[in-house]
Parts: C-alpha cells; structure tokens; sequence
C-alpha cells in the first residue's frame, strides 16, 4: 500500500480579496453537499472542509500530488462556477509537514485575519465534526484534527495570544467607540443569526450598548437568538423600517446578494436626520453593497476592512506569535511522525 | 507696545514648544509629553495673562486697538477658552491643534508690533468694552468650532478609510466632537449677537443710530449671518457631519481674513470712524 501525503489546498485573506474568497465560500448548512460532491468527484476517502469568512480549505491524504491535486483543482472550478485562471494564483497548496504546521496554526488562530482570534478553533472543530459525520475520515486525518485541537489550546494557553484586541468583535467595539463615544445609549440590530453575528454583538453588549434587534428571514431562528441575546426579533420585511432608529448593524447572512443596499439606505438617512450608522459586514459573500460607505454619516467595514484595523494591534501579539510558533513546530514534528505511522498503516 | 517685551516673547516660544511637545506625544503616545504639554501651556498662559496684565495696568483699556494689541487679545482668549474646554470634554491632545493656531496668531500680531493705534475717549465706555470683549469671547468659541471641525474631518477620514493613523488613537469619537462643534457654535453666535447688540448700542450712544456703510459692519453682519446660517441648518434642517465641520472651518477662515482686515492700516485709513 503507497503512503498517503497530507495535503492543504485553499485560499485566505492573505491571498485572495473578498470578491474571490466570497465564491468559495460554503456555508455550514451546505458543507454536507460540497463534501459528497467532492468525494465523488475526486474519488478520495475522506476530506476536511473549513470554510469561513476569511478561508477555504481542504485538508486531505492524497496518494499523488500531481494527477488528485489537478483533480481537486477542477472540482473547485466546475463546482463554483469560476474559471480556473481565476483562482489559481489565489490557491496555495502546502504538503506534509507544511500542510501540518498550517493546520496547527489555523486552529490556534495564527494564521486568522485578526491574529490570535478564539472563533476559528469552534470552527475547525465543527468543520471536523462535519466531516466526520458525512463519511468516516480516514485515521491518519481524524488524529490530525484531533491533535490540532489540543495544540490550539495550549497555544492559547502558553502565550499571551489571546490577550487584547483579538476578535471581530474587539475591532467592532474599537470602530464603535470611536463614532459613538460612549455606547450606553447606543442600539445594535443583528441580521442573520449566524455564530459570528452573535458574537460580534455579544461584543458590542459587554461594552455597553443597551439594546438588541434581531432579524433573519426565518423569524423562528431570530426569536431564539434574541432571546439568548435578551434583545428583540424582528421581521425581515420591518428590517429598514426599524434600522432608521438603531446605529449599530451587524450583518452576518448566508445570503448570496446584497442585503443593504445604497438605494435603500440614502432615503433612511434622510429620515435619519445625519445620525451616523456604522455597518458591520461580516458575511462571506458580502452582504452591504460597498457603495453604502460613500454616504455621508454611514461607515460600513467589511471583514477585509476590519483586517486594515487589526494590523496595528497585531504588533502587540506579534512576540506572543514568536512563541506560539516556536510550541507549534515542536507539535508539528511530534504531529508528522505520528501522521507517517498512521498513513502508512491506513 | 508698553509691557514687557520678554513676557511676549516668553510666551510666544511656550506655546510653538507646546505645540511640538502635543504633536511629539501624538507620534510616541508617550504620556510624560502630554503633561509636558499640558504644563508648557499653562505656563504659556500665565505669560501671556500678566502680559496683557501689566498692558491694561499701563494703558487703562482693554488691548483691542490695531492688529497686534487685537491679535493678541484674540489669542489669549482662544487659549483660555480651550483650556476652560478641556474640562467639559477632556480632549487630552486638544493643545496639539491649538497652540499651533495660538502660535500663528501670536506670528501675525509680532509681525505689526509697531503699528500705529488708533484710540480716542469714545472707545472707554462701558458698552464699548463690553462689546468688543463679547465679539473676542466669541471668536474664541469660533476658534473651537474650526479646531473640533479639523479634528472630526481628520478622525472621519481615517475611519472611512480604515486606517488608524498617527492622531487616530489621541482623538475622541466623532460623537463628541459633533457635540463640541455644535456648543461652541451655539455659544459663539450668543456671543457675537451679543457684541454686535452692545456695538449698536455704543454707536447710538456715540454717533446716533447710524451705522452707514461702514465695512467693518457689513463683514460683521455678514459673518453673524453666516453663522446664524449654519446654527440654523444644525437645528432645524438637521444637517450634521462632514458638511457642518468643513463649514465651521471655512468660516473661522473668514473671521481670521476679516478680523485682521479691518484692523489693518490700509483699511483704518480708509474707513471713517466716530
């Protein structure tokens, strides 16, 4: 039996603008279907698929690196409708032990947009977890991901990588601070009821905001995360209605078009009488039109924004990044020999 | 010029070193400069006070006559204007967009040092005193709305374009500085209303009530509807942002060109006073 190489083939924010990131992006619900398909396709055992605002990847054994990776290439293609010149110099591909290390720190949240973020560790896990359940992955993969876990942990607890500013919703409450001031008075309307949006939102709660709206086109999902926020659901149709009151709005849909747009949004200023709003878009793709931050009063961020912000506190992690690298290579090369054990005995 | 020349120069070297201690401390964000800063203006201040201290002592009026002795005054009121403001809004590197203004106009005023003034017994009276003291309190509060109107175009353009530059991490939120800009307006044209109220006053107790056509006047009419204009536009048409703040500094160009214009010789030359 030929041993089988661990592989990472995917694009992130380091290498691919949202435009592009945001037509690979999968979101939880249709992972499922994305990983059935890519099975039948490629023909191989078993994948990992971590897709999220800022990443695609696909972690993999392959026996070849050259005829499986062509074929997982043009999977990429026909399965998102895109050209394939159009994404290749986007693509990276690290193998073995590279493929190992990258894993490592994608969990530890050292290769995130904001540096040391905890979020990325909940969904490696759950990319995982979905992968788990579609087909059984193969050993060599399940102790990898495992693995990965347990070193994200560590990381974060050996190094000061989590301290500070180090999530969307840290950067959010800094942005909001700085338009608003103080945000006691301040109400925040949350569309879509993803985990991010949540978060984000928990945020800009614990800094003081003093009152949650909640919408999502399935009224049902925006009553429970209202309720787990202590905030109030709304319909989707009242959204524009009542943003004309709110000057904090997170937007975190699935959606594939835009949710706000300028059209919309120049009358609600007017209504608005010049009250600033600051728009959060963390949806991958988009969800407001970036026109929108033409308008005069209106500030929107998108998640390559919020990486703009993010640069001059990652200084500050920077030598907390020294170290978590440092305990990563070690794990790295515990990880690969381990890998080369259970790769070669299936 | 009978009061001391070293008090003057004294305090024309505190407020440029200020200056670059507060625009020092916003490159480092080292916080023994800002009360480095914030000591160096206060002492800027004192000078600058016994300065026109010891100029009253001597003279019995208010500095108000010619470019120098009106400059001067103006910035000391922008000074302590800034400073009393301080306290309402802790702006902590306030002083960094002040003291360079403070400096300039303390330039403009070295630089006329021995113009000829113009003063007779007229200008002694109650009405007289109080009105150019409101229209000098008042500029100060016009002072303010160009500073805190700099400042939110400074903060607003790094937020739009995401980047958190050299002042972003010293500047408060745009919110606050909306809220400056509009209370040292409303304040301002208070005041300037005022003034001009004890001006006609002062002119129909001097001359009768006849105000001609004078330029000083008609700039001064048109700088009180100017700014009537954009008090009213914040109140009733709910303009904000951007737009308001771009005009405060427009205007506050033109009060510091009409200001120094009509206490200039060629003007003072021309016009006919009572």
């Amino acid at each position: 039996m030929s041993q089988k190489q661990f592989v990472v083939i995917g694009l992130n924010h380091k290498t691919a603008p949202v435009e592009l990131r945001e037509r690979f992006a999968v979101t939880p619900s249709r992972l499922p279907v994305l990983l059935s398909a890519f099975g039948d396709y490629t023909g191989l055992a078993s994948c990992v698929c971590l897709s999220t605002c800022n990443r695609t990847e696909f972690y993999m054994l392959l026996s070849s690196l050259d005829g499986e990776l062509e074929r997982v290439k043009s999977f990429l293609a026909e399965y998102h409708k895109i050209e394939r010149g159009q994404f290749e110099n986007a693509l990276y591909v690290h193998p073995g032990e590279r493929g190992v290390e990258h894993l490592f720190k994608v969990a530890s949240g050292l290769d995130s947009l904001v540096l040391g973020e905890s979020e990325i560790l909940g969904q490696v896990k759950q990319a995982y977890l979905t992968a788990q359940a579609q087909r059984k992955l193969e050993k060599a993969l399940h102790l990898l991901f495992q693995r990965s876990l347990r070193v994200a942990k560590k990381v974060r607890t050996e190094t000061g990588i989590g301290r500070g500013l180090c999530s969307v919703g840290s950067v959010a409450v800094l942005m909001a601070e700085k338009i608003f001031g103080d945000l006691s008075q301040r109400t925040i309307m949350v569309i879509g009821a993803g985990k991010m949006g949540e978060l984000t939102a928990r945020h800009l709660l614990k800094a003081g905001a003093s009152s949650i709206l909640v919408s999502n086109r399935s009224f049902l999902r925006a009553e429970e995360l209202a309720k787990r926020l202590k905030g109030v659901a709304i319909h989707f149709d009242h959204l524009f209605e009542r943003m004309e009151k709110v000057d904090i709005v997170i937007s975190s849909t699935a959606a594939p078009h835009f949710v706000v747009t300028k059209e919309e949004l120049l009358p609600l200023m007017k209504k608005r009488r010049g009250r600033p709003l600051f728009l959060i878009d963390i949806g991958v793709p988009r969800n407001i039109e970036p026109a929108v931050d033409r308008i005069e009063n209106v500030f929107l961020y998108n998640i390559d924004d919020l990486e703009k912000v993010t640069r001059s506190s990652t200084l500050e992690r920077a030598l907390e990044m020294e170290k978590g690298l440092a305990l990563i290579r070690r794990e790295t090369l515990k990880a690969a020999a381990l890998l080369q054990a259970a790769s070669s005995h299936g | 010029m009978t009061a001391p020349l070293s008090l003057f120069c004294s305090m024309a070297t505190l407020y440029l070193l200020g200056g670059v201690v507060y625009l020092l401390y916003l490159a480092t964000e080292k916080s023994p400069l800002l009360t480095l800063g914030k000591g160096i203006w206060v002492i800027g201040f004192i000078c600058h006070s016994l300065f026109l201290g010891f100029f009253l002592f001597k003279e019995g009026r208010l500095p108000t006559a010619g470019i120098f002795e009106a400059t001067t005054f103006f910035a000391w009121a922008v000074v302590w204007a800034s400073y009393l403001s301080t306290f309402r809004y802790r702006i902590q590197v306030l002083g960094a967009f002040v003291l360079p203004l403070v400096f300039f106009l303390i330039l403009v005023a070295s630089l006329n040092v021995h113009q000829k003034v113009f003063w007779n017994g007229s200008f002694s009276t109650f009405y007289f005193g109080l009105h150019t003291a409101l229209l000098f309190v008042s500029y100060a509060a016009f002072a303010l709305t160009f500073i805190t109107g700099f400042m939110y175009l400074v903060l607003e353009r790094q937020i739009k374009q995401k980047t958190t530059g050299r002042f972003y991490r010293g500047l408060p939120s745009l919110d606050v500085l909306e809220e400056a800009n509009g209370r040292f307006l409303t304040l301002g044209v208070f005041l300037y209303s005022l003034g001009i109220l004890f001006g006609l006053l002062w002119t129909r107790a001097t001359v009768g009530f006849s105000i001609g056509y004078d330029p000083k006047v008609i700039v001064s009419f048109l700088t009180w509807a100017l700014y009537v204009s954009l008090l009213m536009s914040r109140w009733f048409a709910w303009v904000r942002g951007r737009k308001v703040m771009l005009f405060s500094i427009l205007l506050f160009g033109w009060v510091i060109l009409t200001f120094i214009g009509v206490q200039h010789p060629v003007y003072l030359s021309m016009a006919s006073l009572p």
